[in-house]
């Protein structure tokens, strides 16, 4: 008799817990067209309570184990009360340590490429870019200190280049250069001046707070299969080296399904272990970026991309990430501190 | 000992709902959405767009108008406010933009989310190498009485870049 009510309580039990599981958690946001949401508990956590009183027919230590295997197996992100991710300070986190290259596996690449800056403190370099036209490179030559938040970050653009194969910073000639930008980070103003419209701002920086995210809640879907990315703030404040230093968006849509990548060597590049890396997007991905195949060269010690091609399907380059001189920590140059003066002649933008 | 564990099981499912339904609870929020298909005839129709996913949902939302659009030289931006809300204290924030268009390119395309006239957050997104679909960023900052707010999106004008995204979407927590 007591065999049968446990069974039936456990039957009601594993169907009213997964129905709840398959409910929507959440009101999904294009489902919304009025501006005030509030939500309210749903018909299933009123069954909560008469399920729990049926917890005195376990023991403490079974009840514990299982609702431990049930929290490992949800993907429900780690957020407080309010919604919102727990939020971190940067000096009160441990830095990060790459497993070595030799024991690294797939998650440990993919989630290093996701957090990089947990796995650095400074960097300075080149990083070259494509635009949407794929002769028409843009450039970015950085310092940044992630621990200070003090950065410097000189944009370059050209118009030209011989050859797109292969750009290094001698390959960027002054006679195609369409753009000149400095900026300046000291945690508290950004100082732009751009050379070639004679003019500058100078504007308060606003609060980087940072966040970790579980890597299965970084790319899902929606109950309509529309993708959902949670990124993390940048906060190398050199954002057009994002697609090297910082690679979320590349990382998700291109390897976030493991089986559409390969590691094909752990090899040296630019003086830097890396691991070579082969892939081919899905359609969603190659769709968005025109990129059906690709290969990078990716940093074992902080899943930085150091070099990056990606070719569309006739086999035309559609995506580069060239680096040079890329260094990091002890090895990386410090930043670039903002002239005294505005140079003669520059007029101020309004923010 | 079958039979305790499936009770056990049951069991620990439904009190993971009412954790879940508990933090729901306690999860309100504004939510404010702007999309990039205007109606026909607006001056701010300049990109072409997923029109088949807005469609689906409305295809032009005011829970935020544009304020303002500025495009000259090195500089474009366009403001788009929210309406007036009762003052109320908020917890923190999201900020998303939808991407599909695989000409939205802009290297550091960057949305800026003011409350109560302050900056409180910048999100910057590399929207060539984004996958489609919404992308998400959170703040912690809090803001006391909050009535006003709007979202700035600004191009990175590398090469002569303009702002353009599918849509853009702020959630105010209190």
């Amino acid at each position: 008799m007591k065999k049968d009510i446990l069974y039936v309580i456990g039957i009601l039990g594993v169907i009213g817990g997964t129905t709840a599981v398959m409910l929507p958690k959440n009101t999904t946001d294009t489902d919304i067209s009025t501006a005030l949401v509030e939500e309210t508990p749903t018909a299933a956590a009123t069954e909560a309570p008469t399920a729990a009183e049926t917890t005195e027919i376990m023991t403490a230590a079974e009840v514990t184990e299982a609702v431990t295997e049930a929290i490992e197996e949800t993907t429900e992100p780690v957020k407080e009360d309010n919604g919102h991710p727990v939020f971190i300070r940067r000096s009160e986190e441990p830095r990060s340590i790459a497993v070595s290259s030799s024991e690294a596996t797939k998650e440990s690449i993919y989630h290093m490429m996701l957090n990089t800056v947990d796995y650095f403190s400074k960097a300075s370099g080149t990083v070259i870019i494509n635009s949407d036209f794929i002769e028409k490179p843009n450039c970015v030559t950085f310092q940044t200190n992630l621990d200070t938040g003090y950065a410097y970050a000189y944009e370059h653009s050209y118009d030209y280049v011989s050859n797109i194969y292969d750009i290094s910073c001698n390959d960027l000639l002054d006679e195609y250069r369409i753009a000149s930008v400095d900026n300046f980070f000291d945690n508290k103003n950004h100082i732009r001046i751009d050379h070639i419209y004679k003019n500058y701002s100078i504007k308060p920086e606003y609060p980087m707070d940072d966040y970790r995210i579980p890597d299965e809640q970084r790319l899902t879907k929606d109950k309509r299969g529309i993708n959902q990315a949670a990124y993390r703030p940048d906060i190398t404040k050199v954002y057009l080296a994002s697609r090297s230093l910082y690679p979320q968006g590349f990382t998700m849509g291109a390897l976030h399904d493991f089986d559409l990548w390969n590691i094909e060597e752990v090899t040296e590049f630019d003086g830097c272990e890396c691991f070579r890396i082969t892939g081919t997007p899905d359609e969603s991905y190659a769709g968005k970026t025109r990129i059906h195949n690709y290969e990078m060269y990716v940093n074992t010690h902080n899943g930085c991309i150091m070099w990056l091609q990606g070719f569309n399907e006739n086999g035309e380059l559609v995506f580069y990430v060239y680096t040079d001189d890329l260094r990091f920590d002890d090895k990386a140059e410090d930043y670039k501190k903002a002239p005294d003066t505005i140079p003669e002649g520059y007029t101020e933008l309004e923010n | 000992m079958i039979f305790k564990r499936l009770a056990a099981t049951g069991i620990s499912y439904l009190c993971l709902v009412g954790m879940f339904t508990s933090i729901n609870a306690n999860a309100s929020y504004y939510m404010y959405t702007i999309d990039n298909d205007p109606p026909s005839g607006s001056p701010y129709s300049y990109y072409p767009t997923n029109l088949n996913y807005m469609t689906a949902y409305g295809s032009y939302n005011n829970d935020m108008e544009i304020s303002g659009y500025l495009s000259s030289g090195s500089n474009c931006k366009a403001r788009y406010a929210f309406p007036y809300i009762t003052p109320i204290s908020l917890n923190g924030s999201s900020l998303q933009v939808y991407l599909n268009d695989y000409r939205f390119t802009d290297p550091y395309a960057s949305y800026e989310l003011y409350l109560n006239g302050n900056c409180v957050k910048t999100v910057t997104i590399d929207q060539y190498a984004a996958p489609a679909g919404w992308g998400t960023v959170y703040t912690a900052a809090g803001v006391v009485n909050h009535n006003t707010g709007w979202v700035t999106a600004v191009a990175s004008n590398t090469s002569n870049k303009q702002f353009g995204s599918d849509a853009i979407q702020v959630k105010l927590y209190y």
